[in-house]
């Protein structure tokens, strides 16, 4: 086990520093620089200056030498350009705190709700209750996220103010957001539950346990869930990671001030250091998760041994 | 109780009878098909779908405007004349719909296809020659995988700065093909290891024989469902990312562009975002409950 | 000796898309404390949904026992139990052994407590309580070094092994009778011989009465004391050992065991029955096997042959025991008969 998670540590590094280095170039060949993007016209002394005191007039790849260098040696992912005196690992810190209270809550509701409702759905399945609950799940995937936040800050701010439109603050502002964030995980933790119970329903074991004297309501609990919980499992890891990448549209919608709104200013700014710590974080949190799932994995399912590889 | 004498005399057993097969025989793709028929839902969808696909190829002929004219008519609410109602510009939405439709449409997809078709020869190739080469090629689809998605999105549409059909496309694939490599190769590898290919192996059947008689319809039904899935998504990231400003621009339209015009003159005018919005989610639906359909029609499982 | 089961007139049907399959059509019979019974047929032939339905085990899925069945056991009416008392019955009165001990425990839980819970349940016991219980029991299934093996999950244990935990859930409560549904089918002939010399021990120590349903005539031959004949939902012929072996008449049995190969058999080729049983979609016209009798006659097409008892013991349900029947010689040769039934 302690092997196991070394190995996907160091294959997680691995990865991160991939994406840094290619997002680092592919940063780079996009048209435009952070001046041209603040401002149009400047002098041209101003120009340079302005380039030198940010390194951007030395060719790319040493400019990559001096930012892993900051990494390695200062622990540090430079300054933003665009507000000069801000630490990027400072500024992703405070704002990925507004994402994730909003985001992770918006995951977990889901993914609870989602598994309840997912086996309600299979033990009735074909019954009222299963249309019902199949209906929610269907339009919680095909109605995409922005839309339906519209739509809800349509009608419950404006239509009938029931909710502060924008803005952070009290808890009363992240009511909607979390509401709308979490309805397309709840329908596709719904829809992978639904047939998961519908598969383990159908096992030996569970007619066995029932053969025991066990109550359905029983078996359920006991038996069904915890084998039939496993495929949701696989999703949530890039779900919660979706979670932060995913959620500029509702920070924008809703102006709340997360790390996604910020990541696409960052991205429109040209504000190269910005953007590639939200991509490292990005990156980190997406290979985190994967691997704290795959270890949950392994504890509720015992037949899974880790030999240390990385292909299940 | 009597009966008549010859009701007793030994006629031994009907072997015609007795191995006649009491349901009729059908085909793989016949009885698919029956099946899907009689999902009353998947057909809806279907139908929806073809109606969708109609609107958006002949939607300005249908109504008669230019989906890029201008005119004074301008934030038009939906009349006879302007069925959907007319933009800030005066240009008739029924016709920009449609339009936007198109594209979005066409990147769902096209994209769908080339990831598909990708994802599939690489996963194929990859179970298939197995060993090393597998590892290799499945390490690959590891690390492409691990690298999030939007991220990667937003980096190449950023980079080939046109914001046309082409790029968000390309965009859109480059990582689009893992899940369906992962999938296939999946499939493939249950499949070679499956005692029918083994037996047909044993008795001599020729690779490219049991490929085009076993592997090629055992795995088409996961393709076709996985494609039928990945449509919607992409539509949606085309919708998502033009709603952010990062997909097409003008003067090309989608109805995540749409959409997003739509949303900051929704207070107002709230048609110009319901009709977008309302195109993104039925088509979005339509494709899930179709896919749901045929999902269910295709699985041998549930044949009997 | 007394009654422990009595079935009267039990139909189970199932709802497929299809139509009702009706699979077990109206069978009667019963088991006396201590014996063993073996139900015996093709796959299909509705032995193991005849074995389910006495534990009302599909109450949930699309399966049902018809309006009209009865079953009854030590007393109380089944058929009549409520949900809660139907719990309370399962695994207390009558324990079930599985097909398939591959997929018949849960392998995401301990075997210990997958044993216990049956102790949980009826016993009142703590997890805990049980779990010493538990390496009882499966001592008492001869499974080595018990103390350790409860914690052990399904998968670490060969087929065998897994048997013995199902043997042991089974008996975890000292049920009345024990269902053995084709409890050797999937595991390997070396494995099976040691699996039914523990059931027939057990059988003997605890005085359990056994229903062993099976589609091997060879392992009924050394187990049971009386044996049933199924054939598309309906017992055929009933008898004891010796009745169904030496002394059946019934066509189908006939084939039953004509396909045992046997010391005799040796060079010649196997008999093997023509056919496929019929489609439990449709109504059956007449008798089920007629398509597939080589003494077929007309009447068998045309009408159900009623039961007939021919002894205490054995009875069939044939045309070739009416008195206006050809008299048929059965084509089994009889040279075994000095070896006791």
């Amino acid at each position: 086990m302690v092997k196991y998670i070394l190995k996907r540590v160091f294959y997680m590094f691995l990865v991160l520093f991939i994406v840094t280095t290619i997002t680092f170039f592919l940063m780079h060949m996009i048209p435009g620089d952070p001046l041209t993007a603040l401002v149009q016209k400047l002098p041209e002394q101003t120009k340079i200056n302005y380039y030198a005191k940010y390194g951007l007039d030395k060719p790319v790849y040493e400019q990559y030498f001096v930012f892993l260098k900051g990494i390695f040696t200062e622990g540090t992912l430079g300054e933003s350009i665009r507000f000069p005196g801000r630490q990027v690992l400072d500024t992703i810190q405070k704002y990925a705190g507004y994402s994730s209270e909003i985001g992770l809550v918006a995951v977990l509701i889901g993914f609870i709700i989602g598994i309840v409702l997912g086996t309600v759905s299979a033990i009735k399945q074909n019954k009222l209750p299963d249309k019902l609950i199949s209906i929610i799940a269907i339009l919680g995937i095909s109605l995409p996220v922005f839309l339906l936040a519209s739509l809800f800050q349509y009608l419950f701010t404006v239509k009938w103010p029931l909710f502060p439109t924008l803005g952070w603050g009290t808890p009363a502002h992240k009511i909607l957001p979390i509401l709308c964030m979490s309805f397309s995980p709840l329908a596709t933790y719904t829809r992978y539950m639904r047939s998961s119970v519908l598969d383990v329903i159908n096992q030996d074991y569970i007619t066995m346990a029932e053969a025991k004297g066990m109550s359905f309501a029983q078996v359920v609990r006991r038996h069904v869930l915890r084998n039939s919980i496993l495929p949701s499992l696989t999703i949530l890891g890039p779900n919660i990671a979706d979670v932060f990448t995913g959620s500029f549209v509702i920070e924008s919608i809703f102006a709340i001030p997360g790390l996604g709104s910020y990541y696409i200013t960052a991205v429109n700014d040209r504000d190269f250091p910005m953007i590639i710590g939200c991509a490292m974080f990005y990156t980190g949190i997406y290979i985190l998760s994967l691997l704290v799932v795959d270890i949950l994995y392994v504890i509720i399912d015992p037949r899974i041994r880790l030999t240390g590889s990385n292909s299940k | 109780m009597e009966y008549q004498e010859e009701m007793f005399t030994i006629v031994g057993c009907d072997e015609a009878a007795s191995e006649a097969i009491a349901r009729p025989q059908t085909t793989y793709w016949r009885d698919a098909w029956r099946r899907l028929k009689q999902n009353k839902v998947a057909i809806f969808a279907m139908i929806m779908l073809i109606l969708i696909i109609l609107l958006s190829l002949f939607g300005s002929q249908i109504c008669g405007y230019d989906h890029t004219k201008m005119s004074m008519d301008m934030n038009q609410r939906p009349s006879l004349k302007h069925w959907f109602g007319t933009d800030k510009l005066g240009r008739d939405l029924f016709a920009r719909v449609f339009a936007g439709g198109r594209i979005s449409l066409m990147i769902g997809i096209l994209g769908a296809l080339i990831t598909t078709v990708f994802g599939s020869v690489y996963g194929s190739i990859s179970a298939f020659v197995g060993g090393k080469v597998d590892a290799i090629m499945m390490r690959i689809v590891e690390i492409v995988s691990s690298i999030p998605y939007l991220i990667v999105v937003i980096m190449l549409s950023l980079m080939m700065n046109d914001s046309g059909v082409g790029s968000i496309l390309l965009a859109l694939c480059i990582v689009g093909w893992c899940q369906t490599a992962r999938l296939v190769r999946g499939q493939v590898l249950q499949l070679v290891n499956s005692d029918y290919v083994i037996a047909a192996r044993t008795l001599g059947v020729s690779n490219w024989k049991i490929i085009r008689r076993h592997m090629i319809p055992n795995t088409m039904s996961v393709i076709i469902v996985n494609l039928t899935f990945r449509i919607p998504s992409y539509i949606f990231s085309e919708a998502f990312l033009s709603f952010v400003g990062l997909g097409i621009s003008s003067p090309n339209t989608s109805w995540g562009m749409l959409a997003s015009a739509g949303k900051e003159t929704m207070l107002f005018y709230p048609y110009q975002m319901f009709f977008p919005a309302l195109m993104i989610a039925l088509t979005m639906l339509s494709f899930t409950l179709f896919g749901d359909g045929l999902r269910d029609a295709l699985d041998p499982k549930l044949r009997r | 000796m007394d009654r422990l089961l009595e079935v009267e007139n039990l139909h189970v049907s199932f709802h497929s898309y299809a139509g009702e399959v009706k699979a077990v059509r109206g069978i009667s019979f019963g088991v006396d404390k201590g014996e063993t019974l073996a139900l015996v047929g093709e796959s299909g032939c509705g032995k193991s949904v005849t074995a389910k339905a006495l534990m009302r085990i599909f109450d949930r899925t699309s399966g049902e026992i018809m309006p009209g069945s009865s079953i009854r056991f030590d007393g109380t009416d089944v058929m009549a139990l409520d949900k809660k008392a139907l719990h309370a019955f399962r695994g207390s009165q009558i324990g079930m052994i599985f097909q398939d001990p591959m997929t018949s425990l849960d392998p995401t839980m301990t075997i210990g407590k997958q044993v216990g819970e049956a102790l949980v349940i009826h016993k009142g016991l703590s997890m805990r309580e049980a779990e010493k219980q538990v390496v009882e029991l499966l001592r008492m299934v001869e499974i080595p070094n018990p103390e350790e093996r409860v914690k052990a999950y399904p998968h670490q244990l060969s087929g065998g092994m897994r048997q013995r935990v199902v043997i042991a859930t089974a008996l975890a409560c000292n049920p009345k009778l024990l269902i053995a549904d084709e409890p050797t089918t999937a595991l390997d002939v070396t494995i099976q011989a040691q699996v039914l010399d523990l059931l027939r021990d057990l059988k003997v120590r605890f005085g359990t009465a056994i229903i062993l349903v099976t589609h091997d005539l060879g392992i009924v031959a050394d187990f049971s004391d009386r044996i049933q004949v199924m054939y598309a939902g309906q017992i055929v012929e009933e008898g004891t050992k010796r009745d169904i072996f030496k002394r059946c008449r019934h066509p189908y049995t006939w084939a039953l065991l004509r396909s045992i190969p046997q010391e005799h058999t040796t060079g010649t080729t196997l008999y093997s029955l023509k056919g496929t049983p019929p489609d439990l979609l449709m109504d059956i016209q007449g008798c089920p096997f007629a398509s597939r009798c080589e003494y077929c006659m007309p009447i068998c097409r045309q009408k159900m042959p009623e039961r007939k008892a021919l002894t205490d013991t054995h009875a069939l349900s044939c045309w070739l025991t009416h008195p206006q029947a050809p008299k048929v010689e059965c084509p089994i040769p009889r040279e075994g008969d000095e070896e006791d039934g």
